[in-house]
């Protein structure tokens, strides 16, 4: 592939970027991997279940997004596309080893001698995050991807909705559902 | 159990680090296209799905490669579609002093091929037609548009990376080939023409095309030569 003489320079918007690695533009395309492959690696390993399918899976949808990008629409939002290509993948690879995800705590993550707790620990102490994890993964696989998404990721309702490959509106009944469920698992009904 | 909760959970729930994906990636957009069968077959068994989405009518190959140009996309197939093949339509000629006027760009001409014994627009393509050296040169804003030129390539054709001041290219060799025109989504063929070769290439706005019985450096030479 040849080297563009007008591109070289500073990263350019997202737009721009998307513009150009339509044109063939591997430069651009790299820029865009950069700038992605943290989500996109932490959504794959949410829906796959562990590191190594998540990141061939990460690789693959870039690649496939790449071969797919004749179809993006101009002006559209990159981020949401790619990470629904990439969490098929994800979703194709935990299919095909017929096996369960679930998410678990980080090791040695309490604060020692007389450091001062971080506000989230302030909030929920060991044993309530033990709780909270161990419902969640109680929970069917959609609920569970659906939470993991918006809350652990911090994805939009819109970009949970492509990794899910659902409606933005199903997102949103999906959620509500999930936390009714896990409020049941706590025994923390409302009235 | 609160939103508040899960959002405070995040920082607990062990994500595996960030992976620096972007050397893999690269390489393998980088990747030839794989002559061996046994490459091929696995080629075509994950790309399968790919290939319903991109399928020609009336038939379905499985891509196998994707090559792109602005407003111009080759594909790399298993197996050619099977088309009925139609004349050449060349569109309506025009004078070479209407030719800016008629097309809405302003067209490259050859200092090496001087001015084309005819020229013709067919409402998006402006053709240009040496009949001495039976060589055929198409122009189009590809900048403006998506995939307005779709080829299809089987697997015995050759498609090597060029650049053209400093732009890409793609130099088409072996085998059979077809050229599809579809503005507006309607689906047009050209005969397969045997014993050609064709050189695509980008010339800032427009993206070009010339087609003749042309080796690698020759089609270079000319299409450096367009300005």
């Amino acid at each position: 592939m040849g080297v563009y003489a007008a591109v070289v320079g500073r990263p350019q918007d997202e737009s721009e970027l998307v513009a150009r690695a339509r044109r063939g533009d591997h430069d651009a395309y790299e820029e865009l991997v950069h700038a992605y492959q943290g989500i996109a690696f932490r959504t794959a390993y949410v829906v796959a279940g562990n590191a190594a399918d998540a990141e061939e899976a990460a690789q693959d949808g870039f690649v496939k997004a790449y071969r797919a990008l004749w179809r993006f629409r101009p002006g559209a939002a990159f981020k949401p596309w790619l990470l629904r290509i990439v969490a098929n993948e994800a979703r194709n690879r935990r299919r095909s080893a017929g096996r369960r995800s679930a998410l678990a705590l980080r090791a040695a993550h309490e604060p020692s001698g007389e450091a001062a707790p971080s506000p989230e620990a302030t909030l929920l102490g060991a044993e309530r995050r033990q709780e909270l994890l161990a419902a969640l993964n109680r929970l069917g696989e959609q609920d569970r991807e659906a939470i993991a998404c918006r809350y652990f990721l911090d994805l939009s309702e819109a970009e949970t909705a492509a990794a899910l490959g659902v409606r933005p509106g199903t997102v949103k009944s999906r959620l509500s559902r999930a936390l009714e469920r896990l409020r049941v698992d706590l025994g923390e009904e409302g009235p | 159990m609160t939103e508040h909760e899960l959002r405070a959970l995040a920082s607990f729930v062990d994500l595996p680090d960030e992976r620096d994906l972007a050397p893999a990636v690269r390489a393998r957009l980088r990747g030839r296209p794989r002559r061996r069968r046994t490459a091929l077959v696995v080629a075509v068994a994950a790309l399968a799905a790919l290939a319903v989405a991109f399928a020609v009518p009336p038939a379905r190959s499985a891509i196998l490669r994707l090559f792109h140009l602005q407003g111009a996309r080759i594909e790399y197939v298993d197996r050619l579609p099977d088309v009925r093949t139609a004349p050449l339509d060349l569109g309506v000629p025009i004078s070479p002093a209407d030719a800016a006027g008629t097309a809405g760009f302003r067209p490259l001409a050859s200092g090496l091929l001087g001015p084309p014994d005819e020229v013709s627009w067919d409402g998006s393509l402006l053709w240009y037609r040496y009949g001495r050296t039976r060589l055929l040169v198409s122009q189009f804003r590809g900048r403006e548009r998506i995939d307005l030129v779709k080829k299809v390539v089987e697997r015995d054709t050759m498609i090597t990376p060029v650049t053209v001041h400093g732009q890409p290219g793609y130099f088409i060799t072996g085998g059979t080939h077809f050229l599809y025109v579809a503005p507006g989504g309607v689906v047009r063929t050209e005969p397969v023409r045997l014993r050609r070769q064709v050189l695509l290439w980008q010339h800032g706005p427009l993206t070009l095309r010339l087609e003749g019985d042309l080796t690698i450096q020759r089609a270079l030479r000319i299409a450096r030569s367009f300005g």
